[in-house]
């Protein structure tokens, strides 16, 4: 693909002038004819030189081009913004390759946190530069091979710029430490409301009353009066529990609580006026230390820096059946926090109210269904001896 | 050989050849051209000349041995 560019031939007597660059072997591609004394010709671009040489009279204008030579122009004429392309599609290119994001898909943090570690030794953490597939299975065989007790199966997925782990953790069945052949009992004394046995035979029926240390599931298992065999008992117990609880409460009420939000404030003060600079939301009450920067003996104003803390207060008077359901509500929040996941209080009574020069005291009535599951180790000689004297009979 | 001697006279004309289109003439194997005119165009090749007469007779290409004239041809002469 010649390079051809279009020229204008202005001057007296063209044709003559055609004549001659064809006497001079150049060839005129395409002639056409503007006017009587102007002509636009096509050449090859190296006769071109030529022509200059032999133009004499006539004026030879270069009006476009063609083939290499435009597209080599116009590139140029574009260098910038063709550069600036270059250098953005590497950037791109090289973005793509940073990882901006790990994360391990597990329930347990333990388990998410080992695995973050782990994989941070291998250069697999943020803003760093992503591993090949083969380096990602070298890791995973490493990093499986490194905790066998710990972990199943990983998988680490890329996806964009983001790597995904995916873990299975090795479930080992742990082995019953407690091989002590036992029963389940009461720890306390209540009404049996629920009773769940994993191994043992159940000896108290619900809505019965268990004292503490009465055994509810048993670890001697009898088959016809005759004792089989002893076994390590398993299970849950759930009962109704009562209390009595008192509480204090008095009718004059103060309390301050920090909210724990802070900030410092500028302040202008002229005599008896503050006026705060640039605080648009103010606390509504807050604890307040002063820092005087700026002021002067015959100046009425200072410029001080206020380091304020957001306080809640409670200053509250209460009539005597005010003071009495607050107390109540002070009880059951204090029963409430001895209570454990599966707990709960069935039921409350007052039972007495008393005033005290300025409080009253409550005595309250709980009924609790709570986790009443005790163990009790079976003696081994006794054991022995039951089972030997009932192989005998 | 015919077939050959036939490309080969395709390809590389040697003797003056002149094919003539509606608004075209195009001369191969010319040596060297003449006058140049509108309405007149002379052009010389190696066994004498050739005289063309129209109106608004203008070059189209100028090659080596290769011219193509553009424009109403209304006669054309060996000299």
């Amino acid at each position: 693909m010649k390079n051809i560019i279009k020229i204008k031939i202005s001057g007296k007597n063209i044709e003559r002038f055609l004549r001659r660059l064809n006497n001079h072997k150049i060839d005129l591609l395409e002639i056409k004819y503007c006017n009587y004394n102007e002509v636009f010709v096509k050449i090859y671009a190296e006769d071109y030189e030529q022509v200059e040489k032999l133009k004499t009279i006539y004026d030879i204008q270069i009006l476009n081009s063609y083939g290499w030579l435009k597209i080599k122009q116009q590139f140029f004429s574009y260098k910038i913004f063709f550069f600036s392309l270059v250098v953005g599609a590497c950037i791109l290119l090289f973005l793509t390759q940073v990882i901006t994001e790990v994360e391990v898909i597990h329930s347990d943090k333990n388990v998410r946190n080992l695995l973050l570690n782990e994989v941070e030794k291998y250069g697999i953490q943020k803003y760093h530069l992503k591993k090949s597939y083969d380096q990602i299975e070298q890791i995973k065989k490493e990093i499986l091979e490194n905790h066998k007790k710990e972990l199943e199966w990983i998988e680490i997925i890329n996806i964009g710029t983001k790597y995904q782990i995916k873990v299975e953790e090795r479930k080992q069945n742990q082995k019953n430490e407690d091989l002590e052949k036992r029963n389940v009992v009461a720890k306390k004394p209540a009404i049996l409301k629920k009773v769940e046995a994993k191994n043992g035979v159940i000896t108290r029926e619900i809505n019965h009353y268990v004292g503490k240390g009465d055994t509810v599931i048993s670890g001697e298992i009898y088959l016809n009066e005759e004792l089989k065999d002893v076994i390590s008992a398993d299970g849950k117990i759930f009962g109704e529990v009562w209390y009595k609880s008192s509480v204090e409460f008095p009718y004059l009420y103060y309390e301050e609580n920090y909210t724990g939000k802070k900030k410092t404030v500028y302040q202008i003060r002229f005599l008896n006026w503050h006026f705060d600079l640039f605080n648009f939301h103010p606390f509504q009450q807050s604890k307040k230390s002063d820092k005087i920067l700026l002021q002067h003996l015959f100046l009425p104003f200072q410029f001080v820096k206020e380091e304020q803390e957001e306080v809640t207060v409670k200053d509250k008077i209460y009539t005597i059946d005010e003071a009495i359901t607050e107390a109540r509500k002070l009880a059951i929040k204090k029963m409430k926090e001895q209570l454990k996941k599966n707990e709960y209080i069935i039921s409350t009574k007052d039972l007495k109210v008393s005033t005290k020069e300025s409080k009253i005291r409550l005595d309250v009535f709980f009924t609790v269904y709570e986790d009443i599951t005790a163990y009790q180790k079976i003696d081994e000689e006794e054991v022995k001896k039951k089972l030997e004297e009932s192989k005998k009979e | 050989m015919e077939l050959l001697s036939k490309i080969r006279g395709c390809l590389l004309p040697e003797n003056l050849e002149v094919h003539l289109y509606p608004e075209y003439l195009h001369i191969v194997s010319f040596t060297s051209i003449g006058e140049i005119s509108t309405e007149k165009m002379i052009v010389r090749h190696q066994n004498g000349i050739l005289q063309i007469k129209g109106k608004n007779l203008s070059l189209a290409k100028l090659l080596g041995d290769e011219v193509l004239i553009k424009g109403c041809v209304e006669q054309i002469e060996f000299r």
